[in-house]
């Protein structure tokens, strides 16, 4: 332990930063799942050598667990908002073309497409009235963002002309450059149609993935748990970006055909943001997928918890499932946006669940007492058997 | 308890009285230590001193005159917290807890004393962004995304103590900007 440790007395005083250095590794070696005692007992002897010590370890971690206390979809928020701001600050592309060669323009415009693919993968869940905070530097680009309240849809033509229908309690930004078009769809659904732009790619981050497009439409919807991208007209490319892929200007689409897929008209691919797994492409019903622009929203195959991350979107009430077991059993079927209660009431028929009203903005799926009941009588079984 | 009628012998008395004395120096001399200690490891403060209660009320349970050293203490203590840790991952398999804890599940309230003002927020984020990107990439992969030190060495292709250093560096170039309160003694 003391080879991979290097923490020695400080003769200068005067290293203040190397206090908070020590103190620091330290507090991160605490927080870490394998810990022996000695590390314990090396710990306690820093800690009790100088109140110094005590002071930088103390006030480091007051800081530390204020920041970690932080609601996790804010933080993940936090983590976007920074990634998209270092990305706004880059050099734009006039001045890099201007004060460097050929080449280093080259790797200048790989390495933002490169930071922008990463901000997306910092990103699960989002609550996006953070944008708003305002310190968001702008450069000369056009900028903007869009946010649905639940059970509203919005249609806005963007500068470019391309056309976004955003889906309820849904938010979207945007920022376009002469080099390319980016958005962010930061939560919810929507679709795009792109305006033709040959010069300038269509790009949207949603999720660790980027998918990107010239002249298209295609249709994305997000939640807590996976991205499903559905085109309907043209051809755009998925590529799920990889967290070490960022300035060093790696073609990350090189390592691995599984990263990226090219989809056309009538297909969809379905990415897990919580788990890495091949992107596979599969058929779909475009029309299905942006039902919802009409007001049905259509699952096939989804598991319950993503369909109700999209049903609370329009609910009137918020669904919230309370067992983890209940939201991975998988769904198939429609709903008509505004008659969310009455088929909330008839899954009771088709999942061993119960809908408990608890008050007039909740609504919890649990599940049935019938099937608790089973597994306490099997418990109960399995006791006396045991005796 | 002490006018109740005991079955102990006197010596049993003394020696809980000398356990007493022992653990309530360990605790003048070791408290402020084994909080910090719990709180790294539980990130909830109310729970560090909690299992810290309890490391106490078992070191005076103590049955033989084991050593009265810090080291037994931080052992109890961690043994605790794994107990909890499992607890934890327990209560969030399907059990009878979901239906009777339902409510609970609706709001996750924070404590009042971790509420930021979106300026002091800002102002983190504006100095992070300052960074240089590796370090600011770790801070981000640890603090906002809960990924072990471990997991960012595997992903950023750096040894551990490198991401350590990095995210210590970050959070030291943040010091000071979040609202400072005195942990109670």
């Amino acid at each position: 332990m003391s080879d991979t440790f290097d923490i020695r007395p400080q003769a200068d005083g005067g290293q203040q930063l190397d206090l908070i250095e020590q103190a620091g590794e330290w507090l991160l070696r605490l927080t870490e799942d394998e810990l022996s005692p000695e590390e314990i007992a090396a710990w306690l002897e820093w800690y009790h050598a100088a109140p110094e010590h005590r002071q930088a370890f103390d006030q480091l971690q007051r800081e530390y667990e204020q920041l970690k206390a932080i609601p996790t979809t804010q933080r993940l928020a936090l983590a976007e908002q920074l990634q998209a701001a270092v990305l706004a600050t880059q050099p734009s592309p006039a001045t890099a073309r201007a004060n460097a060669v050929p080449h280093a323009t080259q790797h200048r415009r790989r390495s933002r497409l490169g930071l922008a693919a990463m901000a997306a993968t910092v990103v699960l869940a989002v609550s996006a009235g953070l944008w708003r905070s305002g310190w968001l530097p702008t450069a000369e680009a056009q900028t903007g963002i869009y946010q649905t309240e639940r059970g509203v849809h919005q249609e806005v033509k963007l500068p470019d002309g391309s056309q976004l229908a955003l889906g309820g309690d849904s938010a979207a930004s945007f920022r376009f450059t002469d080099e390319a078009r980016y958005i962010v769809l930061e939560s919810g659904e929507a679709y795009f149609q792109v305006a033709h732009d040959r010069s300038r790619p269509f790009i949207v981050n949603v999720g660790g993935t980027t998918v990107r497009a010239v002249g298209t439409a295609f249709n994305i919807r997000r939640s807590a748990e996976r991205v499903v991208v559905t085109v309907s007209e043209g051809i755009v490319d998925v590529q799920r970006a990889t967290d070490n892929t960022s300035a060093e200007g790696t073609p990350s689409a090189d390592r691995g055909p599984a990263r990226s897929v090219r989809l056309s008209a009538g297909e969809e691919v379905v990415l897990a943001l919580r788990e890495i797994k091949p992107l596979t492409v599969k058929p779909a019903d475009p029309e299905a997928a942006t039902a919802w622009k009409s007001g049905r929203l259509e699952f096939v195959d989804e598991p319950l918890s993503g369909v109700i991350a999209t049903i609370n979107r329009y609910s009137r009430r918020e669904v919230v499932i309370t067992s983890r077991e209940l939201g991975k059993l998988t769904l198939t079927g429609s709903v008509m946006d505004n008659h969310i209660d009455e088929w909330l009431i008839s899954l009771q028929d088709i999942l061993p669940m119960t809908v408990v009203t608890v008050s007039e903005s909740t609504v919890l799926l649990a599940p049935s007492i019938a099937a608790l009941e089973n597994r306490e009588l099997e418990r109960r079984l399995k006791a006396q058997k045991d005796q | 308890m002490e006018g109740a009628p005991q079955d102990q012998e006197p010596v049993d008395e003394t020696a809980a009285s000398t356990r007493r004395t022992l653990v309530a120096r360990l605790f003048a001399e070791h408290n402020r230590a084994l909080i910090s200690f719990l709180t790294a490891r539980l990130h909830c403060e109310q729970e560090a001193f909690d299992v810290a209660q309890e490391a106490y009320v078992r070191m005076l349970q103590l049955d033989q005159p084991v050593s009265f050293h810090k080291a037994y203490l931080f052992r109890i203590a961690q043994n605790l917290i794994t107990d909890r840790v499992r607890q934890r991952i327990v209560r969030e398999r399907f059990t009878e807890d979901d239906v009777i804890n339902f409510r609970l599940l609706q709001v996750e309230p924070e404590p009042e004393r971790y509420a930021f003002a979106q300026q002091e927020l800002d102002q983190v984020q504006q100095r992070l962004a300052e960074l240089p990107e590796k370090c600011r990439e770790a801070f981000v992969h640890h603090i906002y995304m809960d990924r072990s030190t471990q997991d960012i060495a595997v992903r950023m292709k750096l040894s551990e103590r490198m991401v350590r250093l990095y995210i210590v560096r970050a959070l030291a170039h943040c010091r000071g900007l979040l609202n400072q309160q005195e942990r109670p003694a």
